[in-house]
């Protein structure tokens, strides 16, 4: 008896980091980051290592100077301003604040119980109005998406997890998704971007995990054209050697929420460039 | 006597070692015979491997756990079986046969050990 008390102590001590809610999980991720680059501002890593790496940081300014997705957002401009053959339009689904609403997504929809991401909700726009899906890992959906990101440069990230069990359960599931190694390399998400910010790994400075959404869609200079969040996601699975999801699976819609969630508070600054 | 003794003595041992000598090589030889029918590899040996793997791969792929090697090793050991290479399609299938059960093992381990690496205040 004398030993049974000090156990179940230990085992809820051992125990909270799992049971901790998005808050209190929000609230230590900030807490990590901050301990651990003390010199520089929390906002300041929504520039992911370039907020770590000075010379890298110069060169990468350099290239903001003429960036390379400014071709994508003029494409962006025009497809959502195009009507629809019925009349209808993307800033009629995207609601008041439309094209400026991705400082809201993900979004936890209570219709269907799942998250839904800024991708599928414009896609679901264009089938509402009789229009076809357009392609998750394509240019068109990416440059409208490029768009909308410019036009909500300045907000702050704003996911909420509604008091639904539903919803929490996705968040935990992206949660679980993000610290769970895979891949013959045997990493997790967090292996790299929670252990181990500001360390090389050969010539790139791994970037913190918080600042990680601030910024998509990405011009990356090994894609050669703007690319989504869920494609970054298939590539870092494919690094490790794990087999890849499918765009927009619930996996990894689960893990944007998760993610996305642990920037709240901070600001949105895309489209970007990386290389 | 004693020199003529010892020359017996030597040419007996002589003749014992020529006895032992031949059956150990014909020892050998016989090893050598049964090994090679042991390890002989038979298009169904190695399917049998390619089909363990294919069913561990789907179990970890169910658990979102797949391997790229995995499949790699697969198709590989596929497609030097069709080839009739069937001693280096067995040694491909069998590594196929690895890693699908090592990424078996990590999504066992994974259901916990991922809680240790969630940040705390």
């Amino acid at each position: 008896m004398k030993l049974l008390i000090p156990g179940v102590f230990l085992s809820l001590l051992i125990a909270t980091p799992v049971l901790a809610g998005p808050d209190e999980d929000l609230a230590a991720f900030k807490a990590l980051y901050t301990k651990r680059f003390p010199s520089i501002d929390l906002q300041a890593h929504k520039d992911g290592a370039y907020a770590l790496n000075e010379e890298k940081r110069e060169q990468w300014l350099e290239m903001e100077e003429f960036p390379p997705y400014e071709i994508a957002v003029d494409e962006g401009v025009d497809l959502y301003s195009q009507v629809f053959p019925n009349g209808g339009s993307y800033a009629d689904c995207l609601g008041e604040s439309a094209p400026a609403v991705k400082q809201n997504y993900p979004r936890f929809d209570q219709k269907t119980g799942e998250v839904e991401t800024l991708e599928q909700k414009l896609n679901a726009c264009r089938v509402a109005n009789d229009l076809k899906a357009l392609e998750y890992a394509g240019e068109a959906l990416a440059s409208i998406v490029a768009y909308i990101a410019m036009e909500s440069r300045g907000s702050l990230t704003n996911v909420v997890v509604p008091d639904d069990d539903r919803a929490l359960a996705a968040y935990t599931a992206g949660k679980q998704y993000y610290y769970k190694r895979r891949g013959q390399l045997n990493f997790a998400c967090s292996s790299c971007h929670v252990q181990n910010p500001g360390m090389n790994l050969r010539a790139e400075t791994l970037s913190a995990a918080i600042g990680h959404t601030t910024h998509w869609p990405v011009y990356r200079g090994k894609w050669e054209r703007v690319g989504l969040l869920h494609e970054r996601f298939r590539e870092c699975n494919e690094q490790v050697r794990a087999e890849p999801l499918a765009h927009q699976s619930e996996s990894y819609r689960n893990l944007e929420y998760f993610l996305t969630f642990m920037n709240n508070g901070m600001e949105l600054n895309g489209p970007a460039s990386r290389k | 006597m004693a020199p003529h003794h010892a020359n017996n003595m030597g040419s007996s041992s002589m003749l014992n070692f020529g006895k032992k000598a031949r059956y150990v090589l014909l020892g050998s030889f016989l090893t050598m015979l049964c090994s090679q029918g042991s390890h002989a590899t038979s298009v169904d040996d190695v399917t049998k491997i390619i089909e363990q793997a294919v069913h561990s791969q789907s179990q970890a792929r169910s658990e979102g756990y797949g391997w790229t090697i995995t499949a790699t090793y697969i198709d590989q050991a596929k497609s030097k079986l069709a080839a009739g290479q069937t001693d280096s399609a067995m040694a491909t299938a069998q590594r196929a046969l690895l890693v699908a059960n090592k990424s078996l093992d990590q999504a066992r381990a994974e259901k916990t050990a991922w809680q240790a690496r969630v940040p705390t205040l």
